[in-house]
């Protein structure tokens, strides 16, 4: 079976073909004892599916469809569905597109830090710069002085409208 | 709603440039007298479950309905509703997949055959073999054979069917028939 209108040959068996088709293909059948073996084996697979759908009794039950109102809804639904779904991409899209911003991949820089003080207080600001012994100086551990030579605190009177002392200082 | 308007619609029957329908509900009834066996055989064959089939039958023609608007009215209607009923499969086989349920292998064999009871009995022999070889096969190849020696589409109409390309259809129904043709060998070579 090589001859290479054997397919040809089944198509025609079926049906399938135009009239001019059908005619030349007829008439190459009747030459061709490739094309005719190819044509026997086909009826003869054909033949076991033939018999086997006539064996098929069973019953089909009656099409069962939707009513036109179910339909609209479900369009309807599909529509609303479709829209919300759009609106969802984009949302996604943009915060997407903010979230994932080239500019996000490139390194941070973190602002320099700045300590300032609330405004009514003094500015700490230490204008000599840090020097290694500077830093080792400050950081090395002080003996406390004795508490006579210390300098008493001093308590300034916050209220001089009200405060019964005159004194603006107060020692201990 | 877009599918009932469309009266104009001409469905092209299994005799080509044939049938002028009525639109949405009567095309459809029309389509199912016309098709509904073969589309529940084909279902059947595909799934092996009756009662599944006639299911996936009604979802094939509900599915036509809704797209008989979408039809290109130059298309066989046939290619196009067994294209449907392939993709409802599809979706039942994978929903049954996903369910655990197992597959029931054959289809009715044991339907009865008219004739002698001596004929019936071969036939159904016949029947027998042919029915377990087809289930033998994968189901893209099954499908393939089905559409070309059951319902008799062309190669051209089941490569659009089954969305693959017609080198694809060729091979698959050319190894589905070595196969059956073994599978019928062995059987008579029994006997």
């Amino acid at each position: 079976m090589s001859c290479e209108r054997a397919i040809e040959v089944e198509d025609w068996t079926l049906g399938l073909l135009e009239a001019s088709e059908a005619e030349s293909v007829g008439t190459h059948v009747l030459s061709c004892a490739d094309c005719q073996e190819a044509k026997a084996m086909f009826d003869e697979e054909r033949g076991l599916f033939e018999v086997r759908a006539a064996a098929d009794t069973t019953p089909l039950p009656p099409l069962v469809m939707p009513k036109p109102s179910l339909f609209a809804r479900l369009h309807a639904g599909r529509a609303v569905s479709a829209i919300a779904a759009l609106a969802a991409c984009a949302i996604a899209v943009i915060g997407g597109a903010h979230a994932f911003a080239p500019d996000d991949c490139a390194p941070v820089t973190t602002p320099a830090m700045t300590l300032t003080a609330p405004p009514s207080e003094e500015v700490l600001t230490c204008k000599a710069p840090i020097t290694e012994a500077r830093l080792f100086s400050e950081l090395a551990p002080t003996t406390p002085a004795p508490l006579a030579s210390q300098e008493p605190p001093t308590l300034a009177c916050m209220d001089r409208a009200t405060c019964d002392l005159q004194d603006d200082t107060l020692s201990f | 709603m877009a599918v009932l308007a469309a009266p104009h619609l001409t469905l092209v029957s299994e005799q080509p440039h044939a049938a002028s329908l009525p639109a949405g509900h009567a095309q459809v009834n029309a389509l199912y007298a016309e098709y509904g066996a073969k589309i529940h055989r084909f279902l059947r064959d595909l799934l092996g479950d009756p009662t599944l089939a006639k299911d996936a039958t009604q979802e094939t023609f509900v599915r036509a309905y809704t797209r008989l608007s979408a039809l290109d009215p130059t298309l066989r209607v046939a290619p196009w509703l067994f294209g449907i009923a392939n993709n409802v499969s599809l979706e039942m086989r994978r929903a049954r997949s996903r369910a655990g349920r197992c597959f029931v292998s054959g289809t009715e064999a044991d339907a009865p055959c008219p004739g002698s009871p001596e004929k019936s009995f071969l036939e159904r022999e016949e029947l027998s073999v042919v029915n377990t070889a087809l289930a033998s096969l994968p189901e893209e190849r099954r499908a393939m054979l089905l559409l070309r020696l059951d319902h008799g589409l062309s190669y051209d109409d089941i490569a659009v069917t089954m969305s693959c390309s017609l080198a694809k259809v060729k091979v698959e129904i050319f190894r589905a028939r070595e196969h059956l043709r073994a599978a019928k060998a062995a059987y008579e070579g029994k006997q």
